[in-house]
This record gives structure tokens, sequence and C-alpha cells, in this order.
């Protein structure tokens, strides 16, 4: 993504899509999370000349996704959020109750484990950056992602066992 | 423990790394070894690798459904919003030595005589004169930036960061001058005692400790650390970078 001629649209086009599924999973509403990306980059526009370049531009912006998905998260309050209907699971190939059910436990964790989940999540972010960008060490991301994952599998095990209080 | 010498707890470390493909061939080599006998370790696995692949489908599917010209045509809209509020704010710095020289020569030189009256707004219509051409220079650049065909981000942004530190730099030296010149003011009118007691803690204060600040502090927000709110707050730097562990 760097280059001389990388211009801040490139950026929004570039990263949108990364950005929304990054927001996707850390808020688990469509709506919410196109409104933080929106906000996001309003973000990145206006800040773009203050930028110092410590980091790279990607890691700035993911941080400030982070920030705004997790903002929006606190306001309306913690606790696990239904996915709304998605593709009918013939078009996605993919059991959508599976990833639905994924995708609302993971509303359930703390911030600290939502966030590095979502991340790794995300194919495109090599773990060094993700690392990078929770401005911890590979290591420590690889054991949070362990402890993270834990709590989602015995989040999912809870509600197999209770399916009416689950969500 | 087992023949490789890693515990139950390192090899689910290691899974997590299988999971995104980023094993190295030892780490690989040691992990097959493992769950050949660890059944719990093979359901973690599979278990996972399925989570995965569904949640990625099912974020490919949503991505999928968003309109993104919807999206741009927002972005625009706020874009356009920011833009007209730091035309306001380029014209208010223009206007505002124009308004000192005004008030100067029309209400304060029938009462305290010309000369002093003259004194008083060139200093004034001077250093407010710089303020706003500064203002200007960063609200220009800044408003050419939010334009979508901005300039690059990551390889040229070396070259950018020098000229912005001059511009930073000259914004920051304008700043101490207004506060200056409004001290100074009143020196042509020969009240010396109280500005020469205050000016030097004035000074110092403003060069040694409210910049600094400042700059602290609006770094921790360009670098996604801290929200407007807590910019905004009533909280010192240093409270803020207490509790940010820094």
């Amino acid at each position: 993504m760097s280059g001389p001629t990388q211009s801040a649209s490139d950026l929004y086009r570039s990263m949108r899509e990364r950005v929304y599924g990054l927001a996707l999973q850390m808020l688990g509403d469509p709506g919410e999370a196109e409104d933080a990306v929106q906000a996001t980059f309003l973000q990145v526009f206006r800040y773009l000349p203050r930028f110092r370049g410590e980091a790279s531009v990607e890691t700035w912006v993911y941080r400030i996704a982070i920030r705004e998905s997790g903002l929006r998260a606190k306001k309306r309050g913690a606790g696990p959020r239904p996915m709304p209907a998605a593709e009918p699971a013939a078009r996605t190939g993919v059991d959508r109750d599976e990833a639905d059910r994924a995708l609302a436990a993971l509303q359930g964790l703390s911030e600290e484990h939502r966030t590095v989940l979502s991340l790794l999540l995300l194919r495109e972010i090599p773990v060094r950056q993700v690392a990078e960008i929770l401005r911890v060490a590979e290591g420590t991301v690889w054991s949070r992602a362990h402890a993270a994952r834990q709590k989602l599998r015995e989040a999912l095990e809870r509600e197999t066992i209770t399916p009416a209080g689950g969500r | 423990m087992n023949a490789t010498g890693l515990d139950h707890t390192e090899f689910e470390i290691l899974l997590e790394k299988r999971i995104r493909g980023e094993d190295s061939p030892e780490e690989r080599a040691s992990l097959d070894h493992h769950l050949a006998g660890c059944a719990e370790c093979r359901r973690a696995l599979e278990d996972a690798v399925e989570a995965t692949r569904a949640v990625r489908a099912r974020l490919a599917a949503a991505t999928a459904r968003v309109d993104w010209a919807r999206m741009e045509r927002g972005l625009r809209a706020e874009l356009d919003g920011m833009r007209a509020t730091q035309r306001v704010w380029v014209w208010c710095s223009i206007a505002a030595p124009l308004l000192v020289l005004g008030v100067n020569l029309g209400m304060v030189a029938p009462i305290l005589g010309w000369r002093w009256a003259v004194n008083s707004a060139a200093t004034m219509a001077g250093v407010m004169a710089c303020f706003g051409l500064a203002q200007w220079a960063r609200m220009r650049s800044m408003a050419r930036r939010l334009e979508t065909e901005a300039s690059s981000v990551d390889a040229a942004w070396a070259a950018e960061l020098r000229r912005r530190r001059w511009r930073v730099r000259f914004a920051e030296v304008y700043s101490v001058a207004f506060l200056l010149a409004l001290l100074v003011t009143p020196m042509v009118a020969q009240h010396l005692w109280p500005v020469m007691t205050f000016l030097p803690i004035a000074t110092f204060f403003v060069v040694h400790v409210f910049l600094p600040s400042g700059r602290r502090r609006r770094r921790l927000y360009t670098e996604g650390l801290i929200d407007m709110d807590t910019l905004r707050s009533r909280k010192s730097t240093e409270q803020i970078e207490r509790e940010l562990g820094r």
C-alpha cells in the first residue's frame, strides 16, 4: 500500500473493506459498523496532515478504527448482540448459524479479547502488524488470542447447553 | 510435557499459529506430532478452523452488501462541512487584525491620543496578521489534504513531515508572539510594572509547560490512543499518560 502516488482516496478504497470487517466483528451490527467506518475515515482524512509517520499509515488507521468501534460498543453497552439475517447459506457456502453464533459470542468477550480475535480473523493483517497495532510483543498476541479463543469456546458451549439464554 | 519438551498450553498457542498459517516448519512438525496423540487439540483445531472459515465467509458476504458509493457520498458531505468550517476560521483570522486596527483608530485614538493608538494598533495588527497568515497556511494545507486526491501518505511522507515541522514551529512562534504582543501593548501606555512581573512568568509557562503538554496530548490523539472527549477533557496530560501506562 506504500508508494509515492498513494492518495488518501486510494487509502480509503484499499482499506475500507478491512476496516469494515474489523468494525463488524467489534460491534456485531452492520449499520453501526458502517458508521464506525465513516467516522474512522473522517478522522483519518482530518488528521492525516498531523500524522507523524512513526507507525505505518495502515496501523494508524486500524488503531483509529478500534478506538471508534470500542467507543461505540461502550456507548451501546456490553453484551452479545445478534447479527441480522445474512445471505442464504446456499450462496455463502458456509454454516451461517455457526458464523452468527461465533460473531454474537464475540460481542460477549472483553474488548481486549474481542480486538485481538477480530484482528487475527482478518487474514490480510500479518501478526507482526497486529502486535504493532496493539503495542504488544508477537508472543503476547498469540497468548492473548489463545485466551480469547478459550473464552469464546466457553461462551459457545454455554449457549449450546442453554440455548434460550444464549442470545 | 511430552517428547518435544512443550507443555499443553504451548501447543494450544501453536494451534493459533496453525489457524493463521503462520507456524514455522519446526512448529508445524512439533504440533503434528502432538496432534497425533492428543484428541482434545485435534478437535479444538478442527472447530477453530471451521469457525474461522465460517466467520470469514460471513464477513465477506456482509462486506459485499455494503453500499460503498453511499458511504463515499456521506464522507464527502462531512468533509465539505469541515472545509466550510475551516474557511470561516480563515476569514476570521484575516478579519481579526482589521478589526483591531479599526477599534484602535476609531475608539481608542479619540480618548488616549493618536500616537498611542497607532503604536498599539500597529503592534496588534502586525502580530495578528502574522497569526492569521499562519492559520491560513495551515488551513490551506489541511484543506488540500482533505481533497480526495490528496498527496501521498507513506513514501513521500518524510518530505511532508519536514515541511510541516517548519509550519508547526512557525505557528508556535507566533502563538507566543501573539501573547507577548498582548502583554507588551500596555507598555506603550507606560504601565510597565505589572507587565515586567508577569511577562517572564507567562512566557516561561507558555514555552515550557503549555505548548509541550498540548503537543503531547495532540500526539496521543493522532496516534489513536485517546478519543476526542479525552483530548478536550480537563484531565492533565500527565494524568492521561499515566492512565495509558506511558
